[in-house]
């Protein structure tokens, strides 16, 4: 099953407070986010 | 009023927020304003007629993103400092009814991903020492909307429970040289008396020493500091194992079951060295039993020691019960 990849908008609201609406990406995306994937998955904690 | 005004004798900040005391309470369906905004009907905090998971600054923050000057003036003794921080609400789905329990699996996952996020992006903001992931659920806990929904606190600071739980870690490591957190699972799962579910990468436990009649922790297997550093199979079985968790509670009495759902993260910015704990879970709940609350009283709050009305191993006896019963339903619902 492809991986997908969560994508964020930001609105401002007229208040100044911001919102953000998560959802995941389109196939598009999807590859686009792949490639600047964060190698942070299966990091140990360097405490232990 | 708004400001942080420190406690010498319990050596804790205190948050005033005078402006909470006006915070809207039970809405009509009508007017939930974590809804999503229909074409002419109540404009709710998301404008949108449709979306999947939605965060926002909370209206009455108790900590703000830019705080107000302190009305008052401190003393060396009791200094007052600005009410730093950030106060998010995360609205886990459009739809008005439910609970993690009732989501998707695949909306569950994506709320994971949806607190990863968060965690990167505010820790990355100035000031902030600790963030708090948490779900309040039920009127007996204070919850004023009932839509399904979590918070996010970030601390300018760490506060006294994280910081106690982090520098009894420090002290165990300093005597032994391994993390405090591992060898209390080891206990556990050694024990298992009070273990009510297991997967590869977690563990659901009554603790040892519980201070509430159903608490439960939940622990990653690896020695993980935060969210950020799970694998996609540890998510997909975090996802699993919150949902069974609500089930489960919701199946011991066939009724909402109120909690406190608590994630426990390492701080954010701090130096070389700091303790970084182990990522967890914690669910407080004041039901002891049917019918029956748990009230913080004067042994509580006056001497901080809590009683608990039952043994935590028979307590975790019900919850195994009530996830059979779950998963036996969901088989039946299954094979349907």
């Amino acid at each position: 099953m492809p991986k997908k990849i969560l994508k964020k908008e930001l609105i401002k609201k007229e208040d100044g407070r911001y919102l953000y609406l998560y959802s995941w990406a389109g196939d598009e995306a999807e590859k686009d986010a792949e490639k600047e994937e964060t190698p942070k998955a299966g990091k140990t904690n360097e405490n232990c | 009023m708004s400001e942080l005004r420190w406690n010498p004798l319990r050596q804790e900040w205190v948050i005033i927020a005078t402006h909470r005391m006006n915070r809207v309470l039970h809405p009509p369906r009508d007017y939930c304003p974590l809804c999503p905004t229909l074409p002419g009907g109540f404009e709710t905090e998301i404008p949108r007629p449709y979306f999947e998971v939605a965060v926002f600054e909370n209206r009455y923050p108790s900590l703000h993103l830019v705080p107000p000057e302190p009305d008052v003036a401190g003393t060396e003794l009791s200094p007052v400092a600005p009410a730093g921080g950030v106060c998010e609400v995360v609205v886990y789905t459009p739809e008005h009814e439910g609970s993690l329990a009732t989501l998707s699996r695949d909306r569950v996952i994506q709320l994971i991903h949806v607190w990863q996020d968060r965690y990167l992006e505010i820790s990355s903001r100035e000031g902030i020492r600790y963030i708090l992931i948490f779900e309040n659920r039920g009127p007996e806990v204070g919850v004023t909307l009932s839509h399904p929904h979590g918070q996010i606190y970030a601390f300018p600071f760490i506060p006294p429970v994280p910081a106690l739980e982090l520098a009894s870690a420090r002290a165990h490591r300093e005597k032994t040289g391994r993390c405090l957190f591992c060898d209390l699972l080891a206990e556990e799962l050694a024990d298992g008396r009070r273990i009510i579910m297991e997967s590869a990468g977690w563990v659901a436990f009554v603790p040892f020493a519980a201070r509430y009649s159903y608490e439960v922790h939940l622990y990653s297997r690896r020695c993980l500091a935060a969210l950020t550093e799970l694998h996609d199979g540890e998510v997909e079985e975090l996802a699993a194992m919150l949902q069974e968790m609500v089930a489960c509670y919701d199946g011991l009495f066939d009724a909402p079951f109120p909690y406190l759902m608590i994630l426990h993260q390492a701080p954010v910015q701090g130096g070389d060295g700091e303790e970084r704990g182990h990522l967890h879970f914690k669910f407080y709940s004041p039901v002891r039993d049917r019918n029956k609350l748990k009230f913080l009283a004067g042994c509580e709050q006056g001497a901080g020691t809590f009683i608990n009305d039952a043994a935590p191993e028979k307590k975790a006896a019900e919850l195994r019960a009530s996830l059979e019963k779950v998963r036996r339903g969901q088989d039946s619902h299954d094979n349907r």
